[in-house]
């Protein structure tokens, strides 16, 4: 069931600067539907026009199946967790999470068992006399989220909510957000440019560039899925490479302006080294990260820089190599950026008895790139 | 270096004991004469020191004039001026800060340009406008001229500027009217500018001789300065001891508020300072 619905969402602060333009969206009851995209793509701007707090310019927003013109954000039913927390400066802890309490009239005794079960919820109980100057960063985030969760909405709202926090408190308290829409199953919309924020907490994606939805889905469906070339390079860390199709590339549609494949299917191999059935590419290792569990090269090819990731941590690779990448994990996009969704790449081949072979070097060779015939 | 550093000490502690001294020698002066025999004011040179001090001088300046009534005037129109100060420069300043209309921009300007503007200019028209409208000798026409203040406008906008407007949003989140926003968000976090405000208006207020002078013919509603100003005359010359001893009388309020307040004005301009 829907809960929220955009239909052509308008936004623009000047009759020449629109910032969203006929957006359509369905957030689903019960989802954490995270807005994601780069700064300006207007995914703050849909979330506070959600809110109430910005006047849309056009189209409508629906919640509940009740339209919200004309409705104020106190009354819209919803709670709202800012990137810089926004507490009362001058309140203490109890006395932020008891305001909204008793602006909607709550009585005294339902307040203050409430403020006791959200203080123990959130583990702020020793700190509710405290002022928010007093608290670290993620005891003020927790206060905002309190004051959230006491109001009991129907729809959280988060602003990039942990964006103010180190990486280790970010983690902790991305966990912490997971339980708590799992704990209250209320639906959650969240706002992010960190990827990693959005496919680790969504169930949702929206993926918004320059005010229009590029894609949305599962965080898997994106990730494997992509439907342009900007999702395939906005998702992953590092993103998809993209190659442009300069001809020179056999087995690869006409149609296909642009081929991508993601960092992890990649083999790296030495510049001996050829593979049959697969794009191989011919580069020189620039840098390589140890990341832990794998490493991160960075292989300057004819076709431009592109990142492999190789998880066999005893190799170590330098100089000349060739970067071998099965076909069935090749992506294509068309001149617009465009997935093309192909009937071979539907039946994808399993990457099944990878045999490794010199060739003789061929005219795509020698331009440093080769797909063998199959 | 040690030597620079003694030099560079040795001229900053110079330079504030000047300042020091500029500043405290006045003050110094006028609580020296308060206690000075009328003999003892005339000498040349002038006495730094008094041995035998004229308390009397106090009691002098409380009875020569109808000193109570002149505090209760004073305490009438200094409450008065700072009571409709906090109503007009509060909402004026949270909507300069705070709202877009037609006109913000011209009408934030005529606000400033009116800051300078003397009162020495405007007090005749306003003089003509009173006495038609027969408020001459009333308190309304000590406080009116002062019923709002320029200075707080821009100031207190300043500091309502400086709250981020996330707060008021989340504010507006937990269903807060316009007023309560005000009153329980934005003026507790700009109390250190009211306060300063208050202050600076009580200061003036409290002070002002030239209003209560010119807007009153009589003694019904002058204040405090324009009674102390006439201990002065006396047929024997004027009696500068008397006189000192009603100023320092005057000032005694405005020394308690300052001290009780002194933490809320450092605040206030350190606050500003850093943003």
């Amino acid at each position: 069931m829907n809960k929220i619905k955009l239909v052509d969402v308008k936004k623009s602060y000047e009759k020449d600067n629109t910032v969203i333009e006929n957006l359509n969206l369905n957030i689903e009851e019960g989802s954490f539907t995270v807005l994601l995209g780069p700064s300006g793509c207007g995914k703050s701007t849909t979330l506070r026009m959600i809110a109430g707090l910005e006047k849309e310019s056009g189209g409508e927003i629906i919640m509940d199946g009740n339209s919200m013109k004309g409705v104020e954000p106190g009354e819209r039913d919803i709670a709202m967790v800012f990137q810089n927390y926004a507490l009362y400066p001058t309140m203490t802890v109890r006395e932020n999470i008891e305001f909204g309490l008793k602006n909607n009239r709550v009585p005294k005794e339902e307040r203050r068992k409430q403020i006791k079960e959200i203080g123990e919820v959130v583990g702020l109980t020793e700190y509710m006399k405290r002022r928010p100057q007093s608290l670290s960063g993620g005891q003020r985030q927790r206060v905002a989220l309190a004051r959230a969760m006491v109001k009991n909405p129907s729809v959280f709202l988060m602003d990039e909510p942990l964006s103010n926090l180190d990486a280790k408190l970010r983690s902790q308290l991305r966990t912490e957000l997971i339980e708590l829409h799992h704990r209250l199953k209320t639906t959650f919309i969240y706002v992010t440019h960190d990827q990693v924020e959005a496919m680790s907490m969504g169930t949702d994606i929206v993926l918004l560039n320059e005010g229009k939805i590029m894609q949305k889905g599962s965080p898997l469906e994106i990730y494997n899925n992509p439907a342009n070339v900007f999702t395939a390079q906005f998702i992953g860390t590092p993103p998809m490479n993209i190659l442009k199709n300069d001809g020179k590339l056999l087995k690869v549609p006409k149609e296909a302006a642009y081929i991508g494949f993601r960092p992890e299917h990649g083999i790296l191999q030495k510049s001996d080294f050829w593979m049959d059935g697969e794009l191989s590419l011919r580069g020189k290792v620039v840098t390589h990260e140890m990341l832990g569990s794998e490493v991160l090269y960075k292989v300057e090819t004819d076709y431009g820089r592109i990142n492999v990731k190789a998880f066999d941590l005893g190799t170590q690779f330098e100089g000349d190599v060739v970067v071998c990448i099965p076909q069935e994990k090749l992506y294509y996009f068309n001149d617009k950026e465009e997935r093309i969704a192909y009937a071979e790449e539907k039946e994808k081949k399993s990457l099944a008895g990878v045999r490794s072979s010199k060739i003789t070097r061929s005219s795509q060779q020698e331009a440093g790139i080769c797909m063998t015939r199959v | 270096m040690k030597t620079k550093k003694a030099v560079v000490f040795s001229v900053k502690t110079l330079v504030n004991m000047l300042i020091l001294l500029i500043f405290f020698v006045p003050f110094y002066w006028m609580v020296l004469t308060a206690i000075k025999s009328l003999g003892e004011t005339m000498l040349f040179p002038p006495s730094f020191f008094v041995k035998s001090p004229k308390w009397e001088n106090f009691i002098n300046a409380y009875q020569a004039i109808p000193f109570l009534k002149f505090l209760k005037n004073s305490m009438i129109v200094t409450a008065g001026t700072m009571a409709c100060q906090f109503v007009t420069i509060i909402p004026a300043a949270y909507a300069f800060a705070r709202y877009e209309f037609p006109g913000k921009k011209l009408f934030f300007g005529i606000t400033l340009a009116t800051m300078m503007i003397p009162g020495q200019l405007v007090f005749l028209p306003i003089f003509l406008l009173f006495s038609k409208w027969g408020m001459i000798n009333s308190y309304w026409s000590l406080i009116l001229p002062s019923a709002t203040s320029a200075f707080g406008i821009f100031m207190l906008r300043q500091t309502f500027k400086q709250v981020p407007e996330e707060l008021i949003e989340a504010a507006k989140l937990d269903r807060t009217s316009e007023w309560k926003i005000i009153f329980k968000i934005m003026l507790p976090i700009a109390r250190p500018t009211v306060v300063t405000l208050g202050l600076l208006t009580f200061i003036g207020t409290w002070n002002d001789y030239f209003w209560p002078l010119v807007m009153t013919t009589n003694d019904t509603v002058r204040t405090l300065p324009v009674g102390i100003a006439s201990l002065r005359m006396v047929e024997s010359g004027i009696s500068y001891h008397t006189v000192m001893a009603g100023n320092v009388i005057l000032i005694i309020p405005i020394l308690i508020v300052y001290f009780l307040a002194q933490g809320q004005i450092i605040k206030a301009f350190t606050y500003m300072g850093e943003k």
